[in-house]
């Protein structure tokens, strides 16, 4: 156990360093413009208050609502008091890094409620820091009021709530998380309607919630029967729910729907969709200028490695007879062969959903590539890192499955 | 027998682990290393307009550049743009002065590309046009619930009563970065004349913020050298120097030229002359 602690310090350090490079950037994106919201709020009212940062964020919520048919009210009320009370650029900074690092933490704690296999989790989370890349165009990390960050953590807690909802054993402990779930997923696409395209991540949460509550021969035959239940019926609720109200109400009644939010397919649409796909794995955006190093990175680099080395080591070697951590557990996990096709779709959902909603953007084709992707590249690079996890612990897995099998015969 | 076999299966076993655990760290080292040092130079990239931010800051929280400016004032700005520091909002609150707006040059003068000085087209009611794009800034009638109506009386609001920019100055005004270490504002007011926007010449001034300790290079407007009008200060590492025009005055090639009292707002062109 020390072990896996050591590793989980070692990883969640090595995490913590790549957000904090956040620290060395400036205002970036859209963070220029709305850097300015307390001063604009001043000069407009004379004052800063509380309510005048909310009636301003409002303000700009109802001209988004009417004009362009977009509902995403949480990111103006954020950005606006984020901006508002946190003006020096190393406060707004801090924020930005204490909420990816926090994103970061969620989904490690999503894979072990998933897996309960700390070798997968901490597999995901070493994985975290090589599929985070910052990026020259649109930039969620730098950049961008912390509205990707603040998405993905609504969209983990959420989806925490709704693995709880399928694991209460009472059934009105369950709802109650489920009516949180939905509440939580909610707010996730008031933040960004982006998550409208994540809701696969809550109905495998459930699932795996139910999952440990019904036996392997059960599951192969009722999972997607499952979610009607009343449990995750709040979830659908929200889901259904806020589709109808901006695809059916909003945008119809919409004045000036800008040429960005209309959507349509074509050829180009697949070349879109396939680049977006790629987009988080390591070192996809790095560039023949970023192999200059500063002497501050190559001592950063070499600490890291060294962490790192000192991770893996408490992984691999084993003590006395326990060689190696993952033995045991995959064990176990062959128990269920459905919890990798499972943990593979939740990564999916996060992988390629920003390229289908870029792909279905005319405004984006002919413009995203490889070199250009948008704001969602983060989803990409947390559903990246669960992919790398999934096929490390395979490729691991199947080398002790063969050992073992060796060790029959003998 | 059998259980020597099985130690000698296992021991075989643990080294294949150990090669494949040091062929994933060996890889995942490499990545790493790579990609801190790629998100530490994005990151870095991001901080080129921090001179221009902080320049910005000084001369309006620091100078007292904008000493003849007063509230219910007008900017007129070719460079101005409010997705950056360069809006009346960032300006009240460093400065304290509650201009009645920092305009973009295109938003009072849509056509201003297409009218051309030596065609004889001029730029007519400065003041009539900046009075009347105000009500562009307007919130509308947006109020939100709960919320008090008499908020619409917003300071755009304010300055839309009747009477209430009679005593306004518009002046015109820029700030840019003329070199990659010097920023460079001025300052003039607009004469009181609808036919023509022009400017009293003598009435501007100047001002450089360069991040070197000294100024390579006297600004230059109108092809007018200008001159230094008191000495230079030393601020947080930035150099400030204001500027004036000269009664005598020489151009860039150092010839003698002659300073015109007024100057159409068009032929406000910076440019730069040699240090003496």
């Amino acid at each position: 156990m020390e072990r896996i602690l050591h590793a989980y310090l070692g990883f969640t350090l090595i995490w913590a360093i790549n957000v904090s490079t956040i620290f060395r950037s400036s205002w970036a994106g859209d963070d220029w413009p709305i850097s300015q919201t307390p001063y604009w709020i001043q000069w407009r009212y004379g004052g800063l208050s509380i309510w005048n940062v909310w009636t301003e964020a409002l303000f700009w919520n109802d001209q988004w609502m009417k004009g362009a048919g977009r509902f995403y009210p949480l990111t103006w009320i954020e950005s606006r008091f984020a901006f508002s009370y946190l003006r020096e650029l190393w406060q707004y900074k801090l924020y930005q890094v204490v909420m990816l690092f926090a994103a970061g933490i969620l989904i490690t704690i999503i894979c072990f409620l998933f897996t309960r296999s700390h070798t997968f989790t901490i597999f995901a989370l070493a994985s975290l820091s090589i599929t985070l890349q910052f990026r020259r165009d649109f930039d969620p990390h730098i950049g961008f009021a912390v509205m990707l960050p603040s998405l993905l953590i609504k969209i983990f807690t959420a989806t925490i709530l709704s693995y709880f909802a399928g694991k209460a054993s009472k059934k009105s402990v369950g709802v109650s998380f489920g009516v949180l779930s939905g509440i939580m997923y909610f707010a996730a696409m008031s933040t960004y309607e982006f998550g409208f395209l994540l809701f696969p991540m809550l109905v495998i949460a459930f699932l795996f919630g139910r999952a440990k509550e019904t036996t392997n021969e059960q599951s192969r035959n009722f999972y997607l029967s499952w979610i009607i239940t009343l449990r995750f019926f709040p979830v659908i609720v929200a889901w259904v729910g806020y589709g109808l109200y901006v695809f059916a109400y909003l945008r119809p009644r919409a004045s000036a729907i800008s040429g960005s939010y209309v959507l349509g397919i074509s050829w180009s649409s697949i070349e879109v969709f396939l680049s977006q796909a790629l987009m988080g794995l390591p070192l996809i955006s790095l560039r023949f200028v970023d192999l200059r190093f500063s002497p501050f990175s190559i001592l950063v680099g070499l600490l890291l490695i060294l962490i790192c080395r000192t991770s893996f080591k408490t992984i691999f070697n084993g003590k006395k007879d326990n060689n190696f951590q993952i033995r045991g557990e995959r064990i176990e996990s062959q128990q269920n062969e459905q919890r990798t096709s499972l943990l593979l779709l939740f990564s999916a959902s996060m992988i390629l959903s920003p390229g289908f909603m870029m792909a279905m953007q005319p405004s984006w084709w002919n413009r995203a590539d490889l070199m250009h992707p948008y704001l969602g590249v983060m989803i990409t690079e947390f559903g990246t890192a669960i992919l790398i996890a999934i096929i490390l612990e395979q490729l691991i897995g199947k080398y002790i499955k063969a050992s073992f099998a060796k060790k029959k015969n003998l | 027998m059998k259980l020597q076999q099985q130690k000698t299966h296992y021991y075989a076993n643990r080294k294949k682990i150990k090669f494949m655990s040091k062929r994933i760290f060996a890889t995942f080292a490499v990545i790493i290393f790579l990609n801190i040092n790629h998100n530490w130079r994005v990151a870095g990239e991001s901080t080129v307009r921090n001179f221009q931010y902080v320049s910005w800051q000084e001369l309006t929280r620091n100078t007292d550049f904008f000493r003849d400016v007063k509230d219910s004032d007008f900017f007129i700005s070719k460079y101005q743009n409010d997705a950056f520091e360069t809006n009346a909002g960032s300006f009240y609150v460093n400065t304290g002065i509650r201009l009645g707006y920092l305009y973009n040059t295109n938003m009072i003068f849509p056509d201003i590309g297409r009218c051309n000085l030596d065609e004889g087209c001029n730029l007519t009611g400065v003041r009539q046009k900046v009075i009347s794009t105000l009500p562009n800034l307007t919130r509308g009638t947006y109020v939100p619930r709960k919320a008090d109506a008499t908020r619409i009386d917003d300071w755009v609001g304010i300055n839309l009563r009747e009477g209430a920019l009679n005593s306004s100055t518009i002046w015109a005004f820029d700030m840019f970065l003329l070199t990659p270490t010097t920023y460079f504002s001025y300052l003039s007011r607009f004469l009181e004349n609808e036919e023509q926007a022009k400017v009293n010449l003598f009435g501007l001034r100047a001002v450089t913020v360069t991040s070197n300790k000294q100024n390579e290079f006297v600004p230059a407007i109108a092809g007018i050298c200008l001159e230094q009008a008191e000495d230079s200060k030393d601020r947080s590492g930035l150099l400030i120097t204001e500027w004036r025009v000269p009664t005598s005055a020489y151009g860039p090639s150092r010839e003698p030229v002659t300073v015109r009292k007024n100057l159409d707002y068009r032929e406000i062109q910076v440019g730069t002359c040699g240090v003496k």
